[in-house]
């Protein structure tokens, strides 16, 4: 009967790996597209469309030698990082609050609208976001209204992509951060405020450093989801704000330029790459 | 009295729940002001609307350039979101119940299409079917949004098939039931909730899905998404206000259908009070 057992199992052993060869047909496929991808941002470029099978370091040179890309570069790191701090300050509060709110229904409230907030769709976000940033939007009735008139559309600037992908990141960190901060036992806070610390310096010296692991992991969340933005500068931003995406997408589809294109995706990979590798020696450490 | 009103402790909680109000209503914003205007009567979405009118929601059944993208995206969504959790399943049950030399590593792979831009998957696979000559749209387009959805399936059924009690399994097993048997009679039915949670996330991704969408559809086969851009691209069209009403009630089907299938507090990670 054990034996039998044991039978079963180890036979399904095998019954499993053959179970796992599609999912890793489809694996490997993904790593071939990207070892081709890394492989073309070598090629020559000759006219839109075609390329030169070559190893060349040109097209690296091109792009960080030229000021526009490196404009682009140094404006993607920006946007991401004080979107990911914005992201933090709006997203902590809440989670603090779902975890600790002790009424369920505005639990489930401040969740439903987190929830919903996370699966609109973006495109409809921020086509919503455009009637507000626009020149006869809500932002501008306001300021109307407190005195400061013909102001122009907020549209194509740095604000306004930068809104956006703050209100795209806040549900992101919220969804991270909830699960750390409802595993901080409320006892610990309660300890600290009976031995004499107020609210402020418990959150402080309690809350917030048990909650650091959470924080890292949603800011570098953010900040890989920053860097990547696509659409939302597509929206927002238009041909003014560009960041490093909508270069990849103009140089593989408008001019076909698959070389530089190329160049690009792998510079994008590698800038957050590095942010990811230093980051999880960071979390190591904190563990 | 009045001290005790302006203590500390009333300050901060009242700074966190004024931070959290402020918050939460910025992300209620684009979602009130796109469903508020969509009634207005002017020619453009103008918020706070002026008037009142359906006539936009009238205006949407006549949008016939969106019914094929529309039927495509469900379709690419039903089937790409059925794979993924399919080959999501098998993942899951490989990492959680085996060990073998690379698990943590084929764990990553499978994971790595979240944290590789999407803009860099969609050029990769761009690339790859130019060179391999795959001209086929929807397929590839099916092929791409399994690879991106996989990973979604992947983490939320790993999560069930964590806390799933294996003597369940074992009693089945001595009891004289085979492997599949067991599997589609006891460990399915438990971690169900897992499966369906992690079909209908696959599914709203790649519904929604924009960039390798426009990467890889092709004349006449676009998916929605794509179709939508194109429309809210350079205007602020008011039927568009009543598409995205349409899009946003789905949501919320969408999360309610999560809360019950799942409840709030597994999507959160929390234990629930």
């Amino acid at each position: 009967m054990c034996d039998s057992v044991l039978n079963h199992a180890r036979r399904n052993r095998h019954a499993i790996f053959y179970l796992l060869f599609p999912s890793l047909v489809l694996v490997l496929l993904f790593i071939i597209a990207l070892a081709m991808l890394l492989g073309y941002s070598f090629y020559e470029y000759v006219r839109p469309g075609v390329m030169k099978p070559s190893f060349t370091l040109e097209n690296y040179v091109t792009f960080l030698t030229s000021s526009t890309y490196l404009r682009v570069l140094y404006r993607t790191v920006k946007i991401s990082l004080i979107a990911t701090v914005l992201a933090l300050v709006m997203g902590y509060p809440i989670s603090y609050r779902i975890v600790r709110t002790k009424s369920s229904l505005i639990r489930k409230l401040y969740v439903l609208i987190v929830l919903i907030s996370f699966l609109s769709s973006i495109l409809v976000r921020l086509f919503s976001w455009r009637v507000i940033l626009g020149r006869t939007g809500l932002i501008n009735q306001v300021l109307d209204l407190l005195g400061f008139s013909g102001l122009h559309s907020f549209l194509r600037t740095e604000t306004a992509v930068t809104t956006g992908l703050v209100s795209f990141l806040v549900p992101f960190v919220v969804l991270t951060l909830v699960g750390v901060i409802d595993k901080i036992d409320p006892e610990l806070e309660s300890a600290a405020k009976s031995l004499g610390a107020n609210e402020i310096t418990t959150f402080f010296k309690v809350t917030l450093p048990l909650s650091m692991s959470g924080i890292l992991a949603a800011s570098l969340l953010c900040y890989c989801l920053g860097m990547s933005a696509f659409i939302i500068p597509l929206m927002l931003g238009g041909d003014v704000v560009k960041l490093l995406a909508n270069v990849v997408y103009d140089q593989a589809l408008l001019v076909v330029n698959f070389p530089i294109a190329s160049t690009a995706a792998v510079i994008l990979l590698v800038v957050s790459f590095v942010v990811i590798a230093s980051y999880q020696k960071l979390l190591q450490q904190q563990l | 009295m009045l001290r005790k009103m302006f203590s500390v402790r009333n300050l901060s909680n009242i700074s966190t729940l004024l931070l959290t109000v402020f918050s939460l209503g910025f992300l209620l914003l684009p979602i009130v002001v796109i469903v508020g205007s969509s009634f207005g009567t002017t020619s453009y979405l103008s918020f706070p609307p002026q008037g009142f009118t359906l006539k936009w929601y009238h205006k949407v059944f006549s949008l016939t350039e969106f019914i094929d993208p529309l039927k495509m995206s469900i379709q690419l969504g039903l089937i790409a979101a059925t794979i993924a959790t399919i080959l999501g399943l098998s993942v899951s049950f490989a990492v959680v119940r085996y060990n073998f030399r690379g698990k943590n590593m084929l764990n990553n792979l499978f994971l790595s299409p979240l944290i590789i831009p999407l803009i860099v998957t969609a050029q990769a696979l761009y690339l790859f079917f130019s060179a391999l000559g795959m001209r086929t749209h929807f397929t590839n387009l099916m092929i791409a949004h399994t690879i991106v959805t996989i990973p979604y399936a992947i983490r939320t059924i790993t999560a069930s098939l964590q806390v799933f009690d294996i003597t369940l399994e074992e009693a089945a097993m001595s009891l004289g039931a085979n492997r599949l048997e067991t599997f589609l009679k006891v460990t399915l039915p438990q971690i169900r909730p897992g499966v369906v949670a992690g079909w209908l996330f696959a599914f709203a991704m790649s519904f929604d899905e924009f960039v390798v969408a426009s990467f890889l559809s092709g004349p006449g086969r676009i998916t929605f998404p794509v179709q939508l851009f194109n429309y809210i691209r350079w205007s602020i069209n008011p039927v568009m206000g009543a598409v995205s009403t349409f899009l946003i009630l789905f949501t919320l089907f969408l999360a309610f259908a999560l809360d019950r299938i799942v409840g709030l507090n597994t999507i959160l990670g929390t234990r629930g009070k």
